[in-house]
């Protein structure tokens, strides 16, 4: 679990597999998903992995879609008011790409 | 010097080359007991193994060629037992299907084109069974193909196998059947001294009686040697591979093939491009045009690598095989469908090698009986 | 789109990239950085710019001192380009890259990949499991997100492990314990590299200096680590490891992995550039002449992304790189050039003394490039296990590309990113090559994924 050390700083809404959440503005998206408990973006049909790892943009494992734009890599997008995200295990329980 | 050997060359024969069609040979070869040594080159080489797409494919083949028709045909025919028996010896599910396989037209030229050369097809080599589907008959296979489509060429026989389990199976059988396997050694030369070949590769010498060059376009350096015709150029193919994605394209196409990890082939261009093995920007981004033509939501699909491979094309696109007069012993074989025509590589072509069968399909491919019509 | 064109390209806004972006704009070069990130400073500069207000833990003095090269890097005339991920750079000099979601073509007279470097692969059984990440994803955590794990467990071996347990107790955060594996052997080995750390005693202080504040605060250190396992069903629950001889336990939810970094090649690999096998990093670098110039004409590598060599190198790398672009454009003459160079060298040189000790104090233990155990993942992204990837290897595969094809180790979107490394030590121990040998993945374009429609409507007219 991942606590929050800096206090009284600006917050969007963000919804994650369509639950809002409560996030800090400057967040990446990986850093946001996993403030909010989501450490498992990945169905294990599609491979090995199943979270963020990196957090810089080398291993992959943080892609989701964002904004309808699939295969985004989550640590390389800042979050913003009303941003739509949906994980790769969600997307894959829906038959979806 | 005397140019006699007293004892027995190490090997039955010596197969140059280790893709998809030294290994279907060598694999065939030690099954059928021969003491076999397939020489393979280093981790870098040209390796039009690595660049195919994974499909055994009928249709269109053979043009102006009816022996090929048949051949591939046949080929077609006995991929089921020759998975199964793959399958069987290695643990290897190379995952073969036949699931029928299309040649998507865009615009009405080249549908009328298409349609030309299938009926043209059709009327040497009925057995073919290819037959061109207009837009409604494809709608029913895949029902978001973009407006620009005006059909496709279809043939139930075609479909596809993952082609590089099936290198890997073939390599295992090969070994399980006490073939040997020496990697990164390039063979230099090959003399006939007696009734055995001597082959130079690196700083490893070895003996056989028999020799096959299945070296891709190696061979082109390598025929002369022995008395035969080079025959081959080398034809840059280019490739698009996608992210993996949920199933969606049960039947191929020639220009995009779902393979069973998931992920995507897309392209397929081939042109002379000499011995330039990089990807060409303009090329790929035709391919995905193309492709976003086919079906307009693969736009936001993700690519994750391309390739460009070196494939081995003979004179007339057909394949050959050659048998020396003037060096007896030794063989080449060349071909651009080392998947599709695997299992008769590890048999017929295995057996013709042996010298246990003279199968006229095979002699069909000889360079003299090239030019016949 | 007509041509999108520059004097000097530099890839990456790490050290390496700004100190070139600034000596290149000073002399006169029209210079554009493209980024990948959102902000400049690269991993160890990362989100810097905006630690302005607010209370934070302290971050270390060594953070800190990039803020005079980033407001230089703003001040300057480089031509600022942030989230840009290269695709591809042809060896001449088109950078293909995508920005908003559109693809686009930069052409370079000179470019300067500043890659930067990633941390090595730690492949342990169960390190797929969520809840296992890398210290440098702590890192980040910490200083772009402000956020911590508590009872965290850090394990390897390597300067970076030991300053984000560091930073994590500056932040108040308990830390469970931290496992070590820098191999016993190694201090011995690296002894002799000693005498010349003691001429830059601010490595060893500062280290020290770290390493007391953990022990005062009593974390649990436990060195001499040979085993390591992270276990769970769902997500992590323990991480098992061996010491002694025998297995002990520690649970925990989080678990941040960490044994040195390595040079990011796979742009390099991708142009052509020759790479040579660096021994005692044990990981492959692009060859590069003084001048950081690889065997691309008109392509120069500068910091980590070329051979590990920390911050400072970096900069000065990069330096020189601008250096050597600025003579080949005709601003500088070759006296003029050298004259500039010569104090540099002098600081790099200095730079370079301690890596001997550290490359060879921290030299990754042998069990952990090359997994024991069958069953441990070593391509992530495909799933590919350490005993499917020996067993590919016992039929002879001549090296990675062969044996990428017949297992699909370094297939997937992170392109061998963090496979590469391993399947080439397993290839070695199977086949008894020398890691030089077995060479290297051909990794192709696009080396960042790129999507179908974008390159449909790619025009580099």
């Amino acid at each position: 679990m991942f606590i929050d050390l800096a206090a009284d700083r600006p917050t969007v809404t963000i919804h994650i597999d369509g639950l809002p959440h409560i996030v800090s503005a400057d967040l990446s998206v990986a850093a946001a998903l996993l403030s909010a408990g989501v450490f498992n973006l990945r169905d294990r049909s599609f491979g090995g992995a199943q979270g963020p790892f990196c957090m810089m943009g080398v291993c992959f494992e943080c892609l989701c879609t964002i904004d309808g734009q699939p295969n985004r890599q989550a640590c390389l997008e800042t979050v913003s008011q009303e941003m739509v995200i949906v994980t790769r295990s969600a997307a894959a329980a829906e038959d979806q790409w | 010097m005397s140019a006699s050997i007293s004892t027995q060359p190490a090997y039955d024969v010596a197969v140059i080359g280790g893709g998809l069609l030294g290994a279907a040979v060598a694999y065939g070869l030690a099954g059928l007991g021969l003491k076999t040594l397939m020489v393979d080159e280093g981790d870098i080489a040209h390796r039009a193994a690595r660049g195919n797409t994974s499909l055994v494919w009928v249709q269109g083949k053979g043009h102006g060629c009816p022996a090929y028709t048949a051949w591939t045909v046949r080929a077609a025919e006995a991929w089921p037992v020759f998975a199964a028996e793959l399958n069987e010896l290695t643990g290897v599910d190379a995952n073969y299907r036949r699931t029928g396989g299309l040649k998507f037209c865009l615009g009405d030229t080249e549908f009328e084109s298409r349609h030309r050369l299938i009926d043209s097809i059709e009327t040497e080599s009925p057995a073919a069974r290819s037959e061109m589907l207009d837009r409604q008959a494809l709608l029913d296979i895949y029902s978001e193909i973009g407006p620009q489509v005006t059909g496709a060429s279809y043939n139930p026989m075609d479909g596809q196998v993952n082609s590089l389990l099936l290198w890997r199976a073939l390599h295992q059988g090969f070994q399980q059947h006490n073939g040997q396997y020496l990697p990164r050694h390039s063979v230099g030369s090959i003399r006939q001294i007696g009734n055995a070949f001597e082959l130079v590769a690196g700083n490893e010498t070895v003996w056989a009686e028999k020799v096959l060059l299945a070296a891709g376009i190696a061979n082109a350096r390598l025929a002369a040697q022995v008395g035969l015709n080079g025959g081959v150029r080398p034809v840059r193919g280019q490739v698009l591979v996608s992210e993996k994605l949920q199933s969606r394209f049960a039947v191929p196409a020639t220009d995009l093939v779902q393979t069973d990890a998931g992920g995507l082939l897309i392209g397929n261009v081939e042109e002379d491009a000499g011995l330039d093995e990089s990807t060409n920007i303009r090329v790929l981004s035709g391919m995905a045009r193309r492709a976003v033509a086919t079906f307009p939501s693969l736009e936001s699909v993700q690519l994750v690598r391309s390739w460009a491979a070196l494939r081995v094309m003979t004179e007339d696109g057909n394949p050959l095989y050659q048998r020396s007069e003037s060096h007896p012993g030794a063989f080449a074989a060349s071909t651009h469908s080392g998947v599709t025509l695997a299992p008769l590589h590890a048999t017929v072509l295995a057996r013709w090698i042996a010298g246990l069968e003279m199968d006229p399909a095979v002699e069909a491919f000889r360079p003299e009986q090239r030019h016949v019509h | 789109m007509s041509g999108d064109s520059c004097q000097l390209a530099v890839i990456g806004a790490g050290p390496a990239g700004l100190a070139a972006a600034i000596e290149a704009s000073a002399v006169g070069l029209s210079v554009v950085v493209l980024d990948e990130q959102p902000l400049p400073g690269g991993q160890i500069y990362r989100s810097l710019e905006q630690q302005k207000n607010g209370k934070r833990p302290s971050l270390g003095s060594d953070y800190e001192q990039g803020r005079p090269l980033l407001r230089a890097f703003r001040d300057s005339s480089a031509d600022y380009r942030p989230l840009s991920q290269v695709w591809e750079v042809t060896p001449q000099r088109h950078i293909h890259y995508n920005c908003d979601g559109i693809s686009r073509c930069l052409r370079a007279e000179f470019l300067i990949i500043a890659g930067g470097a990633q941390e090595r692969p730690v492949p342990i059984p169960g390190w797929t499991l969520p809840g296992v990440m890398t210290a440098g994803a702590a890192q980040i955590l910490l200083k772009s997100a402000a956020l911590g794990a508590p009872q965290a467990v850090f394990a390897g071996s390597g300067p970076l492990l030991y300053l984000v347990a560091w930073q994590y107790l500056q932040a108040g955060l308990p830390i469970a314990a931290i496992l070590e594996t820098t191999p016993r052997a190694n201090y011995l080995r690296a002894a002799p590299y000693l005498p010349a750390v003691l001429t830059l005693p601010s490595y060893l202080t500062k280290g020290f200096s770290m390493m007391a504040a953990l022990r005062r605060a009593g974390v649990p250190w436990i060195k001499g680590v040979t085993g390591l396992r992270a276990e769970g069903d769902e997500q992590l629950e323990a991480i098992a490891y061996r010491v002694n001889g025998d297995w002990r336990r520690v649970e925990s939810d989080h678990l941040f992995l960490h044994q040195g970094i390595v040079p990011n090649t796979n742009l390099t690999v991708s142009i052509g550039c020759h790479h040579v096998w660096n021994e005692r990093q044990t990981c492959w670098q692009v060859q590069r002449d003084d001048w950081g110039v690889t065997s691309v004409e008109g392509v120069a590598v500068a910091g980590d992304g070329g051979g590990i060599g920390g911050a400072i190198a970096a900069q000065l790398q990069g330096r020189l790189a601008a250096l050597g672009a600025a003579h080949r454009q005709g601003s500088l003459s070759g006296a003029e050039r050298d004259q500039r160079a010569r104090p540099l060298r002098r600081l790099l040189t200095k730079e370079y003394r301690v890596r001997a000790f550290l490359d060879t104090l921290y030299r990754p233990a042998d069990w952990l490039r090359r997994p024991m155990e069958d069953e441990t993942v070593v391509c992530r992204c495909e799933g590919v296990t350490a005993g499917e990837v020996r067993a590919a290897a016992a039929l002879g595969c001549p090296g990675p590309n062969q044996l990428k094809a017949f297992t699909r180790a370094g297939m997937g979107p992170c392109q061998s990113r963090q496979c590469g490394l391993t399947v080439g030590e397993l290839i070695a121990e199977t086949s008894g090559m020398e890691m030089a040998e077995t060479g290297y993945l051909r990794t192709r374009p696009p080396i960042k994924p790129i999507s179908l429609g974008s390159l449909a409507t790619f025009d580099d007219s």
